[in-house]
């Protein structure tokens, strides 16, 4: 189980699961129900200076860089 | 069929509400439910769209309502408000949530809170084509078991499974029927407590469902206390509540629920391992960093060649049939003063609007395709670099190109954006991407005074508008609009073949807006414009002593440090009106018409104009207050006349300033 | 078929069509900037070349167009990127010629309306335009090359219509 960091620091490819959000109360519950829930695998599919295309849940997103800071991922050693 | 069973049911009425996840393909089902039968407006009191549409089915006439694209029903965006209340309080007959088949998971948390909130759901299972070639498979049987709801397969874009879905609403429609999701032991004894707390007021018991109401009270909701609020019930329920630990119950349920629906999704769909699809294949490509932002403007390239050279003939048919309707007014009706006004106002004036709608329509359209595509999202993550850079995200960029086209629609795209910051700063820039209307002012003033280089010099113009745009996004990014860049996060939606009915049925609701302008707020500017060239009576028409031209004398003071004349100052005022009109004016000034070479020729005689001169007036074009039609939209969208008087008084001082400086730089280099 | 060799007819064929594409976009740019006109520099011999760039130009329908030349160089660089990925060994490279078909057939759509758009012009306008129009007038690398694109779309579809990826 590895250290957790935000989401933006996640290299592309790898799989990390969401361990925390640092937002406010309605930004986290929109997170969450978008799929961002405890211990969800994500993986970063393009990382571009801050910007993030991510996989969750089977859903493809795009993040701002400021969303991407928001939420926080442990580095699960599971690879695809 | 006999009378007796057509009357059997005839007058029959149901509400039906559509209601889904964004991107589920919601609006293809609505478009082959109504098909044109459609009606847009909007929900009272906020700015998002509603579309309504009725059809017939089994002798029953059935209304649809078109809500929002929502993740879910809690408060958090104006959209979840509006599709939340409309199910609560105007309690339609039945609820169609369009569920993705690719994606059971996401979709489903929406259906326990439709279920929760009392409604009489039906499902329609859509894109269950992809999921089927992808190997998903769904049990639906098992599905209608747990759910104790309807399910009906459909494939909306080619319009499949509609009879069988309509058929599932008459049954539906009529019955009682209510669903709990259990929470377990803990939280069902504080939802009771609540419950017999809400049940005192008879008032509440009428309007909401209680469960509902109480296990949204139990979240910590503040709209589902705001129903509460001022109520005698309102202070037990915040005494019971506030002795809890609010945090703790929210995360349960939200966990409650999340069980629930996973314990679904295994029961009745088996999914093969997620591989690399094409889609991602793609997106490999599209959003690279070396090949995004190349690929992202070659597109964009494509789009607006299309619309420019794809629209000329038909301009040219639009322009020539004015022409003759003109030529038909002026030989048939004798009374000269109507004549005049028929002719050089009406016809011209409106002319002159519709002769764009060729290019607007071809401009929506390529945007509708970008959009359903799916490529439009990709665009907001390509650009999104670059707009952080100037303060902005990267979803200001789409209404930002949009603005290429035309600012009204522009801006009405910016309710994309999240944070109101954000939106505000996107709507003050976007009138400086220069916007279709104005082309033509260039092309008259560019071609008369820089001959060969004419070309080079409006695509300096261009280059112009889009350097203040930036320039402003910084400006009032960090004086008056100070803040963060809101976090942005959006779906980015399989790539998908757009189905041409979507894409037009998409163009033409942006299209008739266009029209709808052409109709009204020009067609009273022209009747303006040609009564102030008219009178007093007497005076020739549009000459120096008409009221067009005291006007001219009276503006003249303030535009003559930029080298304009009374002539100039005229067009530029009622350049307000549409910024094609400038030209317009200017050929009735210069008694040339709508004929675009004599224009040229009456421009280029005129000892008042030169090169340095029609530059200064294209950049006063291109920057000062945009035509009354936006300015329109903005009061609107913002719901601030300060904003709009703001947006309105920067942009024409920018336009004096830099029509100042180019003027008078000039003289002063000893240029002219 | 063979995977291995499937492999390297993709690579090929990447490989072919984005130097073509690259070659074609170069040219455009080229010309329409004027830069063509350093050749002068060079005294006799640089005329001469000059002048057969112009007719070798003029041959294959190449426009001086600087815009145009960037969309067909974007299209070039991307299916080159493809072919640099699968002679690395990387197998996504595939994506890149993909897309770059799709970008191929996608420009192409976009010229051939131009081309109609252009022809319909002609036509309502009648006389002198119609005289000065005709279809070599607008045609261009950006629609022929593409012909070399269409087949490769065509034979692919089946094994990418899993999503429908295509938005042309």
């Amino acid at each position: 189980m590895g250290s957790s960091m935000p989401l933006s620091l996640l290299p592309e490819g790898k799989i990390g699961r969401v361990c925390g959000i640092n937002a406010g109360k309605k930004l986290s519950r929109r997170l969450f129900e978008m799929g961002f829930a405890p211990d969800v695998p994500v993986q970063v599919q393009r990382g571009n200076c801050g910007a993030l295309v991510v996989l969750v849940n089977g859903m493809k997103y795009a993040l701002g860089r400021g969303m991407a800071f928001k939420i926080m991922v442990r580095d699960s050693q599971e690879n695809e | 069929m006999p009378d007796i069973f057509k009357s059997k049911n005839s007058g029959k009425k149901l509400r039906v509400a559509l209601t889904g996840n964004p991107n589920v393909g919601k609006t293809s089902l609505f478009n082959a439910l109504t098909g044109s039968r459609q009606h847009v407006g909007n929900w009272p009191g906020v700015t998002v769209e509603k579309k309504t549409g009725t059809l017939k089915h089994e002798g029953f006439e059935i209304e649809v309502i078109d809500l929002p694209g929502t993740y879910s029903l809690t408060a958090y965006s104006p959209d979840e408000i509006v599709a939340r209340d409309y199910i609560i309080e105007e309690k339609p007959d039945v609820v169609i949530q369009v569920l993705d088949a690719t994606n059971l998971e996401r979709n489903l948390y929406l259906t326990t809170q439709l279920l929760e909130l009392g409604a009489q759901v039906l499902i329609a299972l859509n894109m269950t084509d992809l999921a089927e070639e992808r190997g998903d498979s769904i049990d639906i049987q098992k599905m209608e078991e747990f759910l104790e709801v309807p399910v009906v397969k459909t494939v909306a874009r080619e319009e499949k499974g509609i009879p069988a879905l309509l058929d599932a609403v008459l049954r539906t429609a009529g019955k009682e029927h209510v669903h709990k999701i259990g929470y377990g032991n803990a939280l069902e004894s504080k939802i009771g407590e609540i419950m017999t707390l809400l049940s005192e007021d008879t008032g509440l018991k009428a309007a909401y469902p209680l469960r509902w109401l109480s296990v949204k009270l139990l979240e910590g909701d503040e709209n589902a206390f705001g129903k509460i609020k001022g109520r005698p019930v309102e202070s037990k329920v915040r005494k019971l509540l506030d002795s809890e630990d609010m945090a703790f119950f929210e995360a349960e349920m939200a966990d409650q629920r999340y069980e629930t629906i996973s314990c679904l999704t295994a029961l009745i769909s088996k999914k093969p391992e997620r591989v690399l699809e094409p889609s991602d294949l793609i997106d490999r490509v599209l959003t690279s960093k070396k090949l995004g932002i190349p690929i992202f403007l070659a597109l964009m390239w494509g789009a607006f060649d299309v619309t420019f050279t794809f629209g000329t003939p038909f301009m040219n048919i639009i322009d020539s049939f004015f022409g003759w309707l003109s030529g038909v007014v002026s030989t048939n009706v004798s009374n000269p003063w109507l004549s005049s006004f028929l002719g050089d106002g009406i016809i011209g004036g409106v002319g002159s609007v519709i002769l764009f709608l060729p290019n607007i329509l071809l401009l929506f359209l390529m945007l509708s395709i970008l959009e359903d595509s799916g490529y439009l999202a990709r665009a907001a993550f390509v650009m999104d670099r670059l707009m952080y850079s100037i303060g902005l995200q990267g979803k200001a960029s789409i209404p930002m190109l949009m603005g290429f086209g035309c600012t009204v629609p522009a801006i009405m795209a910016t309710r994309t954006l999240e944070s109101p910051r954000d939106r505000l700063l996107t709507i003050l820039v976007t009138p400086f991407m220069s916007c279709g209307a104005r082309m033509p002012v260039y092309v008259v003033l560019a071609g008369t005074f820089f001959g060969e280089s004419a070309g080079s010099v409006i695509f300096a113009i261009y280059i112009l508008g889009i350097m203040v745009a930036i320039f402003s996004a910084k400006l009032l990014g960090s004086t008056v609009l100070k803040g963060e860049v809101s976090p942005f996060i959006m779906e980015l939606p399989p790539y998908r073949l757009p189905s041409p009915k979507t894409s037009l049925l998409h163009m033409w609701e942006n299209g008739s807006m266009y029209l709808k302008k052409a109709g009204t707020i020009i067609l009273a500017g022209v009747v303006l414009v040609w009564l102030a060239a008219s009178l007093p009576v007497g005076v020739e028409y549009g000459s120096e002593s008409s009221l067009i031209g005291s006007l001219g004398h009276f503006l003249e003071p303030l535009v003559a440090p930029l080298g304009f004349d009374w002539k100039v100052a005229v067009a530029l005022v009622f350049g307000f009106v549409a910024k094609e009109v400038v030209i317009g004016s200017l050929g009735v000034l210069y008694g040339a018409g709508e004929d675009e070479s004599a224009i040229m020729a009456g421009m280029q005689a005129d000892p008042a104009l030169d090169p340095v001169i029609a530059f200064g007036l294209m950049v006063f074009t291109l920057l000062y207050v945009p035509c009354v039609a936006t300015v329109g939209v903005i009061k609107k969208e913002t719901g601030s006349w300060k904003w709009t008087l703001f947006s309105a008084a920067y942009g024409t001082t920018l336009a004096w300033i830099f029509a100042f400086l180019i003027y008078q730089g000039s003289r002063i280099l000893g240029w002219t | 078929m063979d995977i291995e060799a499937n492999y390297q007819k993709e690579k090929r064929f990447a490989l072919v069509l984005g130097s073509l594409y690259a070659a074609a976009g170069l040219l455009q740019l080229i010309l329409g900037t004027g830069l063509a006109g350093i050749f002068f520099y060079l005294g006799q011999p640089g005329e001469v070349l000059h002048a057969a760039l112009l007719a070798f130009a003029d041959m294959l329908f190449i426009p001086a167009d600087i815009l145009g030349g960037f969309v067909l160089l974007v299209v070039g660089a991307t299916f080159l990127s493809g072919a640099k990925e699968l002679g690395a060994g990387i197998s996504e490279g595939k994506a890149y010629v993909y897309v770059g078909t799709l970008l191929a057939l996608t420009f192409a759509v976009v010229y051939l309306l131009t081309l109609s758009g252009n022809a319909l012009d002609a036509f309502v306008l009648g006389g002198e335009a119609l005289k000065n129009w005709s279809f070599l007038s607008d045609l261009k690398p950006g629609i022929y090359l593409a012909v070399l694109a269409l087949p490769a779309y065509l034979s692919r579809k089946t094994r990418f219509s899993l999503g429908k990826p295509s938005w042309e």
